[in-house]
Formats: structure tokens, C-alpha cells, sequence
């Protein structure tokens, strides 16, 4: 089920660093854990049922896609050929959920300081 | 090179998320654990110890929030049924006891001698419909099927005794003529809701 804009924000962290993972190129799963943990300085260690889970909810939200990967650079033959991609409303959430994060991050910045918001 | 996921202790873990949970992810998880185990090895067993204790400790939430979800998931689909068959039987109950309390002496004179045939017609609507839809493999899993098959064993049964009813309508006592007239206009407006609720399904399905 599909949330409204209000619902889908703030982002889980979890959720935030997918998107973000998915920002510039399809991964599949595991290349999607890897990042996350890179982008999260080894903060986000995602296991298979959390990263499953989150995909679920992504899809679902159809800010992603699944695809089949094409593409003859893949990384771990094991691994299915299937990739997640994100869709043109994912990079719209994940472009408003980064715009509301440096309003934030602006507005703290300037209290911080002692000067008005 | 990581190896080809194999059968193991994870894919047995799989097993214990929802069926369709499962069916979705059910091989890539357990690749993508394989993968994650694999390049754990290369780090010695303290770290595919930490992989798999990681795993473990995160799979019973992870499961109870997949099971909560896929509950929540199918109490939406169980509500969007009750309503259908309120609108599909309600309805016609209502209009039913309207035309009855709009005039009564009408319903008696007129609908004992062709309701027979009319709830025998409308039956046979509700199964053509259905029986060409699943000629051209266009039904949809999600139809309500056992409410249409409920409704279409309830008209088979009057669409077999109503005709041999109405003919002898005259020689039965009122109040029966009343009751099988009632009885034949339920059957004819559950025809007709489930061929509607057919139609809707076959639109949304």
C-alpha cells in the first residue's frame, strides 16, 4: 500500500541510505548491503532479513523496481540476476527527504550560533 | 568467485518467513547471505561467527514484522471482501422488503407466474458469464468465488423448483406464494449482484 508524502517522512535511516545506495546505478542485493555499509561509515550493517524487508516496503511504495540484470559486468555470479532500481518517485522522495535533511541541519547550524532561523 | 548458493541451514531459515514473502526473495536472500558468508570466511571464523549471530539475532523481528504485515495486509483484503458482499446481498435484501412494502397484492399476482423462469434465466446469466470467462482463461484469482458459487448453487436449487412452483401458484395457500415469491426475487437479485461483483473483480482483479 502506497503511503502519502506526509506518511512517507522522515525516513528510516535504513530506508534513506537504500534510496541513496540506488542514487546513481541499479544494485542487486548484495550489492545494496555493501553500500550501505560503506555510506554509513560501518554504522548500518544490514542483514539478508532486514535488507529483504526494507526492499518489500520499497516496492510496494514503487519507489523502486526490481529488473532483471542485463548486464555482462556483474560483480557475483552466484548471486540472482535480479537488481533494484530506483523509479522516478524514489529519487523524488529521496531528493525532498535530502532537502528537508539540510533544512534541518541549516536551521540547528543557526541556533547553534545564536542567530535567528 | 563466490559460489553458487547451496542448500543450507539459512535456506531452511527462509522457509519460516511468509509464503509470499518467501516465493518474492526468498532465493536471493539466501545468495545474498551465501555471498555475505563467503567473504566472511576470507576474514576467519570469528567474523562468520558474528555473521551468522547477526543474522540470528535479527530473525525473529525481522519475522514477527513480516507476519504483522502480511496479517495487516490480508485483513484489508478480508474487509474489502465483507464489504462486497454487503453491497451484493444487502442491497438486494433491502430492495426486496421495499418492493414487498410498496405493494404487496403486485408482487403476489404478478411475480408467482414468471418468477420461476426469470430466477432460472438469471441463473444461467450468472454461470454463462463466469463459465466464458474462464473459457477465455481471463478469471482472476481474486474474485470472490465462494461467495459466486454460493449464490449460484442457491439459484440452481430455486431455478430447479421455481418454474414447477409458479405453475401451480394458484393451488398453494398466500403465505407460501408470498415466501416463494420473496425467495425467487433474492435468487434473481443475487444473480444479478454476482454477476456484478464478477464483472467488478474482472475489472480490478
Amino acid at each position: 500500500m502506497k503511503k502519502s508524502p506526509q506518511e512517507a517522512f522522515p525516513l528510516t535511516e535504513t530506508t534513506l541510505f537504500i534510496l541513496l545506495s540506488l542514487a546513481n546505478q541499479p544494485r542487486h542485493g548484495y550489492g545494496i548491503m555493501k553500500d550501505v555499509l560503506q555510506l554509513s561509515r560501518g554504522r548500518i550493517n544490514l542483514t539478508a532479513g532486514t535488507l529483504y524487508g526494507a526492499l518489500k516496503r520499497l516496492l510496494e511504495q514503487a519507489w523502486i523496481e526490481r529488473i532483471d540484470e542485463d548486464d555482462p559486468q556483474v560483480d557475483y555470479p552466484g548471486l540472482p540476476r535480479k537488481a533494484y532500481r530506483l523509479t522516478g518517485r524514489g529519487r523524488s522522495i529521496l531528493q525532498t527527504e535530502i532537502n528537508r535533511l539540510n533544512d534541518v541541519v541549516r536551521v540547528v547550524s543557526l541556533q547553534m550560533r545564536g542567530e535567528q532561523p | 568467485m563466490i559460489r553458487h548458493p547451496r542448500p543450507g541451514i539459512y535456506a531452511w531459515l527462509v522457509r519460516l518467513y511468509p509464503p509470499e514473502f518467501r516465493a518474492l526473495f526468498g532465493e536471493e536472500m539466501a545468495a545474498v547471505f551465501n555471498a555475505k558468508l563467503a567473504a566472511a570466511r576470507r576474514e576467519g571464523w570469528p567474523a562468520v561467527l558474528v555473521t551468522w549471530l547477526h543474522e540470528l539475532a535479527d530473525l525473529p523481528g525481522n519475522l514477527l514484522n513480516e507476519y504483522w504485515l502480511d496479517f495487516k495486509k490480508r485483513s484489508e483484503w478480508m474487509t474489502a471482501r465483507r464489504s462486497s458482499i454487503i453491497i451484493g446481498l444487502g442491497l438486494p435484501l433491502m430492495l426486496v422488503a421495499a418492493l414487498i412494502l410498496l405493494n404487496f397484492q403486485f408482487i403476489l399476482k404478478w411475480f408467482s407466474s414468471g418468477l420461476g423462469w426469470l430466477s432460472a434465466a438469471a441463473f444461467l446469466l450468472l454461470v454463462g458469464l463466469n463459465g466464458a470467462l474462464i473459457w477465455r482463461g481471463q478469471r482472476q484469482g481474486s474474485q470472490p468465488l465462494g461467495l459466486i458459487s454460493g449464490l449460484a448453487l442457491a439459484a440452481l436449487l430455486c431455478a430447479l423448483m421455481g418454474p414447477a412452483l409458479s405453475m401451480t401458484a394458484d393451488l398453494l395457500p398466500a403465505a407460501w406464494q408470498t415466501s416463494i415469491s420473496i425467495l425467487l426475487v433474492l435468487v434473481i437479485m443475487g444473480c444479478l449482484a454476482g454477476m456484478a461483483l464478477t464483472l467488478r473483480a474482472q475489472r480490478t482483479g
